[in-house]
């Protein structure tokens, strides 16, 4: 992923004029982390036409909401860790926190509208009141959902943490791969890593290895008949799907091609076998994972 | 640890549930909504305007999940897809038989929404319900029978599989990947055990010299 450091400013800026114009402090925070962005967000009804002005925008609730299980599931079903996203975890956790604050002011009671007004008074017929709860109930229904699928995301990749803990370190140490690491976790991870691998370390240490002869000591030694460092199993077969490119990359993309039926598709190439196959969109396919990847990483095929 | 190992290989039934709640569905309201009465309800994950906006007996388009919702609180009737009536299952059935090497172009959530609306909401549909199932049913074990026999075909170099849908990917998902995996390994180490032997044989006939 190469992506400049111009164009995620811009990001930032946009995302934050969409959401949350009404709140000036938070474009400071979002520029450091994530966790800060959370605190400062009340809710302003002013801001339900600004977040339909972005609609023509690219970032919406949304679009995010299905990037967001897009890509818990491509986690979920590919061998290695793939990178986090950070920007759109800012925003759905943002989103989360400013659901839950709404939630709470409208169960308490007050709320800025003043269409909220007849549910306090005491002489609203019960169904008046009973139907004001649906919009509370969607809204924690709704809220239960999110918090599932970014916990689930978050185990995944936790999971894939410890697995492949001698690899990222690795990673980190091989000179100019250090940014790559950065990208793949987010910080709160990679401080989840160091902490992990130092305390395994030294336990490894205090319990097995100094008991040990100082040539076999180490713990990533790849010179035997078996690696060590676990890598993640890149010719694994894995389910994906052929997503419909735009209308735009049909014309332009040069790595569409027309198969025999006139039908768009990728052709790509299994190198082990010298075989090439046809990925016709809208197809379900099964292969190795190393064969798509590069699909994978520009979002062409997602995983199923 | 952090991912049980019944979730590591593939999705539950659950998660494939939670997927498919996602789609859009058309429903009927019962109730009508709008901004001077209510609390506005503010969605984070979808678009709110439809649920804000219902009129009784104008059908609308909601996420499923919303639409189970209401169908709970009996406030709206669920519109049966076009494909989940007597007539275009029996149409689907009828493809399946006549081309025995194909699937037919079911919607990928077809199982799991069939099953979900005939649980959640067995009264909004115009046919009788056990027909619906019984179809459902047979057209689940004629597709079954194709992968199964599908099954002799998986090699170690790829698989295709079009029109299966998400349910029917998930069940066999452990099964193919790990054959075709063991089909791979056996595959690269015969490779080189050949590769081995023409370099071998390239040299015996220099011995005798």
């Amino acid at each position: 992923m190469d992506i400049s450091i111009d164009d995620i400013l811009a990001e930032l800026d946009r995302d934050t004029t969409i959401v949350e114009r009404s709140d000036p402090s938070s474009q400071v925070p979002l520029t450091s982390d994530g966790n800060t962005t959370m605190v400062n967000s009340s809710f302003d009804p002013g801001q339900i036409p600004l977040r339909k002005a972005g609609l023509q925008d690219d970032i919406t609730p949304e679009k995010d909401y299905t990037r967001l299980m897009t890509l818990w599931r491509n986690e979920r079903c590919s061998p290695e860790l793939l990178p986090f996203p950070t920007l759109l975890m800012n925003r759905m956790l943002r989103r989360v926190q400013e659901q839950m604050e709404k939630i709470e002011n409208i169960s308490m009671g007050f709320y800025e509208d003043g269409a909220a007004g007849p549910s306090q008074q005491p002489n609203e017929s019960a169904f008046g009141s009973n139907k004001d709860k649906l919009p509370l109930l969607c809204m924690e229904a709704e809220l239960e959902r999110v918090k599932f699928v970014i916990r689930s995301y978050l185990r995944c990749r936790m999971h894939k943490i410890d697995k492949y803990m001698l690899y990222l370190k690795q990673l980190e140490y091989a000179g100019n791969n250090a940014a790559s690491l950065k990208e793949l976790l987010s910080e709160q991870e990679l401080v989840y890593h160091s902490r992990h691998f130092a305390s395994l370390l030294k336990l490894f240490n205090s319990s097995v290895l100094r008991h040990m002869p100082p040539e076999l000591q180490a713990v990533n030694d790849t010179e035997g008949s078996i690696s060590m460092v676990d890598e993640p199993e890149w010719g694994r077969f894995v389910f994906l799907h052929v997503k419909m490119p735009s209308e735009r990359a049909l014309k332009e993309d040069p790595l569409l091609e027309r198969n025999e039926f006139g039908k768009p598709c990728y052709i790509v190439t299994i190198q082990e076998l010298n075989e090439d196959v046809e990925l016709t969109v809208g197809g379900i396919y099964v292969m190795r994972y190393e064969v798509i990847r590069d699909l994978l990483r520009d979002g062409k095929v997602e995983l199923i | 640890m952090s991912l049980p190992d019944y979730l590591q290989c593939t999705f539950s039934p659950e998660e494939i549930q939670f997927i498919v709640e996602n789609e859009p569905i058309k429903i009927f309201p019962r109730i009508s909504r709008n901004r001077s009465q209510t609390v506005r309800c503010t969605l984070i994950t979808t678009d709110d305007t439809s649920i804000n906006q219902l009129v009784a007996t104008r059908s609308c388009e909601v996420v499923l999940w919303l639409a189970l919702l209401l169908k709970q609180q009996r406030k709206c009737s669920i519109i049966a897809p076009q494909w989940l009536t007597v007539q275009s299952l029996d149409r689907s059935i009828q493809f399946e038989k006549t081309h025995p090497d194909r699937f037919s172009a079911m919607p990928w959530n077809w199982l799991v929404l069939a099953q979900l609306l005939f649980k959640r909401a067995p009264d909004d549909f115009h046919d009788p319900v056990h027909d619906l199932r019984s179809r459902i049913q047979d057209l689940r074990e004629i597709r079954q029978l194709k992968v199964l026999r599908g099954l002799r075909h998986l090699n170690e170099s790829h698989l295709q599989l079009d029109n299966l849908s998400l349910l029917e990917v998930n069940e066999l998902r452990p099964f193919v990947l790990d054959t075709m995996d063991k089909l791979r390994n056996i595959h690269s180490v015969s490779n080189q055990d050949t590769s081995q032997q023409t370099t071998t044989t390239q040299q015996d006939p220099l011995e005798p010299l």
